[in-house]
């Protein structure tokens, strides 16, 4: 543009000048990026201003033509470069501005979205099973509503055994009941994977007729445990309360995830002989006394022994030829350990709210 | 039951035992101790004094002045006493001031209603030992003098006790008297064992002219009585010794000749009972079966009404007394009782057990005896009887023979016998020779009363004594208990087996199963629940939510035939029922497992069991094999079937008396429910809005989506019954599918759930049902709520499952071609018809298929339903190969295809689609393309 300071300067000097001044103009004003989409549309687009000027080149004499491209170039050139600089300056003041804002409030915290959760019961069952199946036990499942045979007869719990009374079970039509144990399916499984020594662990659901409250439901749930190996008579290591102690102190300890000190006190139970009860050292206080353990530093957890002759011929197994242990561990009251549960009643509740922390894991 | 020590120090000659160092061993030996009690501890500040003169209060009606002389090293007292027993002569406790009492009685310098009161005289209450505050302790039988301390005046008064278990002696019928848990600790201790003294002599005539005999009807359940006469009786209070003893274990001192009764079942553990002979109608006594109606007054006081298995003693006229769980109140001993008729008797346990449950009426005999005693026994307490009677009412002896009758008398069945090789014992117990060798085996069945002879081979022959040869010890196995806890578990070594354990895994059921779980809790933002098998039958009531099949008969439930509540009667045919409630209650308290949405939504699950008395479990089918045979590998299926023939009589059993179990569908439920309206308003009556019902629809149909894409099946077939009544009634359900009604299945809203072969033959099965709440039951919520309902048949799918095998996705190289298409059909046909029409034009053109899916976009209704084709569906398309990007022409053959071929698509002699409509659609369609 300083050649129109010449004193023959053709007009389109003065046109081309005024045009990039105005848009010069127009560039340093626009102060958003669809403003400047617009002059940048307006100016080099098909039909823009400064494309324009480029297109008149032809109609001039063909010796302004040289000067003239120049001069439409440098201004086209001109028009991008402030068009560029000024998009930049947009863009560091907008950063700057986002940067400098402090409206923002990190306290709105997000209440979650929703979300589903699993039963305790299925967290502690899918543990044992993993604990057990580990270490070589099958996984068996069987019927709630079973016969008088499986849950009585079969378990050497004779006509007069008090436990055939009405005030313990939930009788149903044809002599069958729902179970009041999970052994009701000890038979079934000496039945189904017998021949071979073996070991499986049944879970479910069982039934008591008696009425609830905090520490009693008429539903809760079980793990029957069961091992079978053959008697030193038939050649095999035969199965003793040296092992059975043993059993319990490795599964129970994978079970809680720490070592588990246990013993063994008489307790009667028609299907095994000899019988226990067996105790944990208190896992409140290891052992020194509390009130969990009522100061006796032991904690009672499941009954279990060696399996009665009788059973075996249930069964369909020599006693001379096999032996076994078995076990009958309330998963109920584990999931109540486990999760500082007060009320058992809770567990079959269907109050969502029971459930709601336990998400993950599945 | 409570055991005293000094009792067991007595019966063991040792005055010295160590309890504590005992007691350890004994809980790890024998039984359970549940507590520790102290009893008369704390008294020796408390001194015999003897009421010397009594006058009245000068201030007080109910007050008097006593004067107690305290022997020769104490000067005589005046103290008020409040006691109306108080009378000159009497000898009782004195406490002197200064002295705090166990009970928590300060004694103090007193003065009451202004006479000074220095000491007090005390009552069995005010000095701890019960709750008895009605009179003065009067020590009666006490000897020593007057200022003597309590503890030297009355031997035995300071007493620890034991609490025992109840629970852990119900296998142990010699130990619930004080002679059997001797026996033990005696074994423990390695000392004998004294028994007490039973020199007291029978003779003369038969206790009862009318004689003693049991009733043949009754012979069964009664193998001993014996009776006999005791004259010489004058009926008082026992000496205090044993008054005190008795309070000690929890029994109400009553009078010397029910106390010795009470002391001989306390010691022996047979209970007793004393008739006042004058009393005994007709001078007999026979043990017989009641009459069927028959009613007897007994102790406490009751008429009881009995029935004809009911075991009575009777006398000339009826019964005197409920056999081995009460007296009768007519005969029972009074103050003016001069001659007394002991009972002592063996019953037996079922027998007693079935009464006492059936009458409400335990006691502390009916507990002894439906264990079923040692037969042995009610001789030696007989005689111990008379020995304890002649200590607490001098002057009583035996005046008659001691009559025994019964089948025991007659002939006392052979002890048993038990055959066994001391390497058994050990190797149960897992014992080595070095640590049990045979002389300390033998020694601690010698020690517990067993008697051994050697047998073949070196074995053993050990005879079981009396007292255990019930329905205790009788095998070899029991034998080891013996030794295992005598020896000590907690000394036994443990062994290892677990070790060479191979993992086992686990059934193909459980792992899918867990992976349902996760699709339902993580991916369909459900909450797991577990609820009851038995149905809610307010709720059903209430809901109308009963079962019905393809004719509207209802369908029948497991009933029980005892029940604990009128609300749980039967067990649940499906998992709907309990969902529904549950979402109900969770509605009702508030609970949303939503996150902040606006509407109270609440999404429940469970995995659970439907009981189906009608149908039974079928074997050997592919699809819905019972539970038991589902969950388990192939050979231990094998197995399970094979072993059948084994439990062969109970299986035939079954079937002779159509006594097959009944199946148990494993499912799976889904509920998922919102409330409606603001809530106040009971907007109950309402319908809820389309769009939440669509909303709850779309959540519980993506439910039953993602399962069975979870278990790499098929996409699910859903459709309405009368949408495809061909389909309906051709498709077999699968066995544990729900029922063809359920009470709360919507008739215009729901859809059932088919299983499509994964082979593409075509093959379906029926395996669940969505619906949305049946209109009445929504009405009759107790919180205005729009519920979605989904119940599947999970063993169905997961046997379907097992042979799929997953596989990766496998990510596309070129862009797709997306297009919309929209199809103008008829008022009946659904959104799925169409999308699953435009699917199998496009996959069964010839050509290379190109087609990655089909799905619906959007559906919208012409507001005029009146139009031929009211109804448009949006179909999306995506199109891709795996050679490289489509062409145009490649992009448009499919869309030409499926205008000639939507346009020839019939129902009857209807055109499904508005075909002028169609092709303006696609021609705008190719222009876009
Ligand atoms: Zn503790």
């Amino acid at each position: 543009m300083s050649t129109s300071a010449e004193g023959n300067a053709p007009a389109w000097q003065a046109e081309i000048a005024a045009l990039q001044a105005t848009l010069a103009a127009a560039i340093a004003a626009a102060d958003d990026a669809a403003a400047l989409r617009q002059i940048e549309v307006d100016a080099l687009g098909k039909k823009g201003s400064v494309t324009a000027l480029m297109k008149r080149v032809g109609a001039l004499p063909p010796d302004e033509r040289r000067a003239y491209g120049a001069a439409a170039g440098q201004a086209r050139g001109a028009v991008s470069a402030a068009l560029a600089a000024r998009s930049d300056a947009l863009a560091q003041a907008r950063l700057q501005a986002e940067l400098d804002d402090r409206s923002f409030d990190e306290t709105l915290v997000g209440s979650s979205t929703r979300r589903g959760a699993v039963h305790p019961l299925s967290l502690v069952r899918r543990d044992i099973e993993d604990v057990f199946s580990s270490m070589g036990f099958h996984v068996l499942d069987y019927p709630e509503v079973d016969s008088e045979f499986s849950n009585f007869e079969a378990l050497n719990i004779p006509s007069w055994h008090p436990a055939r009374d009405m005030q313990d079970t939930f009788w149903l039509d044809a002599g069958h009941l729902l179970r009041t144990h999970t052994s009701a399916g000890q038979v079934r499984t000496m039945h189904r994977l017998g021949g071979e020594p073996f070991r499986a662990i049944f879970p479910g659901r069982v039934f008591r007729y008696e009425s609830t409250d905090a520490s009693h439901e008429h539903t809760f749930h079980q793990v029957e445990g069961l091992m079978i190996d053959r008697a030193p008579a038939a050649g095999g290591p035969g199965v003793s309360v040296g092992h059975l102690l043993d059993a319990m102190r490795t599964l129970l300890s994978a079970i809680f995830g720490e070592a588990v000190q246990v013993r063994l006190r008489p307790g009667y139970f028609p299907f095994v002989e000899p019988g226990f009860e067996l105790d944990i050292a208190c896992r409140n206080c290891g052992g020194a006394g509390c009130s969990v353990c009522k100061q006796s530093g032991w904690l009672e957890l499941l009954p279990c022994g060696l399996v009665h002759p009788n059973v075996l011929r249930m069964g369909g197994l020599d006693p001379d030829q096999w032996q076994g242990w078995a076990f009958g561990l309330g998963l109920s009251r584990l999931v109540m350990m486990r999760y500082g549960i007060g009320d058992i009643r809770l567990m079959l509740s269907g109050d969502a709210r029971f459930c709601e922390p336990f998400v993950a894991g599945c | 039951m409570f055991v005293s020590q000094n009792w067991i120090r007595e019966l063991i000659g040792d005055a010295s035992v160590d309890f504590a160092a005992l007691e350890g061993r004994f809980v790890l030996a024998v039984a359970e101790i549940e507590g520790v009690v102290r009893f008369g501890h704390g008294l020796t500040d408390v001194v015999i004094g003897e009421v010397v003169g009594v006058e009245p209060h000068p201030n007080a009606d109910k007050l008097r002045l006593a004067d107690v002389d305290l022997g020769p090293s104490r000067p005589a007292v005046r103290v008020v006493c409040g006691a109306p027993d108080l009378r000159l002569g009497m000898r009782v406790p004195f406490v002197p001031p200064g002295v705090a009492l166990p009970s928590g009685i300060e004694v103090r310098h007193g003065e009451v209603r202004g006479i000074p009161s220095p000491g007090m005289l005390a009552s069995e209450a005010d000095l701890g030992l019960s709750e008895d505050h009605d009179g003065l302790l009067e020590l009666h039988g006490v000897t020593a003098p007057n200022g003597t301390a309590l503890p030297d005046a009355i031997p035995g008064l300071e007493d620890v006790l034991y609490e025992i278990d109840n629970k852990s002696l119900t296998h142990r019928p010699d130990l619930w008297g004080h002679l059997g848990i001797a026996r033990e600790i005696a074994a423990l201790l390695d000392r004998p064992l004294l028994l007490p003294p039973t020199d007291a002599v029978f003779g003369g005539p038969a206790p009862l002219a009318g004689g003693v005999a049991i009733d043949p009807g009754a012979a069964d359940v009664c193998p001993r009585y014996l009776a006999a006469r005791f004259s010489g009786v004058q009926v008082a209070p026992s000496p205090v010794a044993a008054r005190l003893r008795l309070r000690a274990l929890g029994v109400r001192p009553i009078s010397n000749v029910v106390d010795a009764t009470n002391l001989v079942m306390l010691e022996t553990g047979n209970p007793l009972h004393a008739f006042d002979a004058r009393f005994v109608r007709g001078e007999q006594i026979v043990v017989r079966r009641a009459a069927d109606g028959e009613t007897i007054r007994t102790l406490d006081d009751a008429v009881r009404t009995l029935q004809a298995d009911d075991l009575v003693i009777a006398d000339g006229e009826g019964p005197v007394a409920l056999a081995g769980i009460m007296g009768g109140g007519d005969s029972e001993i009074r103050d003016d009782t001069t001659t007394v008729v002991l009972e002592s008797a063996n019953f037996d346990g079922a027998q007693i057990r079935k009464t006492s449950a059936r009458l409400g009426l335990r006691s502390e005999s009916s507990a002894r005896f439906e264990k079923s005693l040692d037969p042995d026994l009610p001789a030696f307490a007989a005689a111990r009887f008379a020995a304890t009677l002649a200590a607490l009412c001098p002057g009583a002896a035996p005046c008659s023979t001691l009559v025994d009758v019964g089948r025991h008398a007659e002939a006392p069945a052979p002890l048993p016998q038990i055959d066994v090789g001391r390497d058994y014992l050990r190797q149960r117990l897992g014992l080595s020779d070095a640590l049990l060798p045979d002389a300390a085996l033998d020694a601690t069945l010698l020690r517990l009363g067993f008697r051994l002879q050697e047998g073949a081979k070196g074995r053993l022959v050990v005879t079981v004594p009396r007292f255990r040869a019930g329905r205790d010890v009788g095998i070899a196995d029991d034998l080891v208990e013996e030794l295992g806890r005598h020896y000590g578990y907690d000394r036994i070594p443990s062994a290892t087996v677990l070790a060479e354990a191979k993992p086992t895994p686990l059934p193909p059921a459980r792992s899918l199963e867990r992976r349902l779980r996760a699709v339902c809790a993580i991916g369909a933002a459900l909450t797991e629940v577990e609820l009851y098998s038995f149905e809610h039958e307010p709720t059903r009531e209430r809901l109308g939510l009963q079962s019905r099949d393809g004719g509207g008969g209802e369908l029948p439930r497991l009933r029980l035939r005892n029940t604990l509540s009128s609300e749980h009667v039967a067990l649940r045919r499906g998992l709907c029922e309990g969902l529904l409630g549950a979402v109900e209650r969770n509605l009702g308290h508030g609970t949303a497992s939503v996150g902040p949405q606006k509407g109270l939504r609440v999404g429940l699950f469970e995995f659970g069991h439907g009981y189906l008395p009608e149908r039974t479990p079928p074997q050997g089918a592919d699809f819905g094999l019972p539970p038991v045979l589902v969950r388990g590998d192939a050979a231990a299926r094998d197995a399970y079937l094979a072993g059948l023939g084994a439990l062969a009589e109970d299986a035939a059993q079954a079937a002779a008396n159509k006594r097959a179990l009944p199946l148990e569908a494993n499912r799976l439920g889904v509920a998922i429910g919102e409330r409606l309206g603001g809530g106040a308003d009971g907007g109950a009556a309402e319908a809820p809005p389309a769009a939440l019902t669509a909303s709850l629809w779309a959540e519980a149909t993506a439910a039953v989506v993602a399962v069975f894409a979870a278990l790499g099946l098929p996409a699910p077939l859903l459709r309405r019954q009368d949408r495809d009544a061909a389909l309906y009634a051709g498709t077999a359900a699968s066995p544990g599918c729900p029922d063809d009604a359920p009470g709360w299945l919507h008739p215009a809203r729901h859809a059932w759930v088919y299983l499509q072969a994964a082979d593409g033959s075509g093959a379906v099965r029926r395996v669940g049902v969505c619906s949305m709440l049946h209109p009445q039951a929504r009405a009759a919520l107790e919180v205005p709520a729009e519920v979605a309902l989904v119940e599947l048949d999970t063993d169905a799918l997961l046997l379907a499952a097992q042979g799929v095998r997953q596989k990766a996705g496998r990510p596309a190289r070129f862009p797709a071609t997306e297009f919309h298409i929209t199809v103008p059909v008829l008022s009946e046909v659904a959104a799925d018809e169409v999308r699953q029409k435009v699917e199998s034009v496009l996959v069964s053109r010839r050509e290379p298929a190109n087609v990655e899916s089909v799905g619906i976009r959007s559906t919208y209704w012409l507001p005029d339903l009146t139009h031929s084709h009211p109804y448009r569906v949006t179909i999306e398309v995506r199109l891709r190969s795996s050679d490289g990007t489509l062409t145009r022409q490649e992009s448009h053959k499919p869309i030409l295809s499926l205008k000639s071929q939507l346009t020839e698509w019939m129902k009857g002699n209807q055109h499904v689609v508005d075909a002028d409509l169609l092709a303006e659609h696609i021609a705008a369609l190719m222009h876009v393309l």
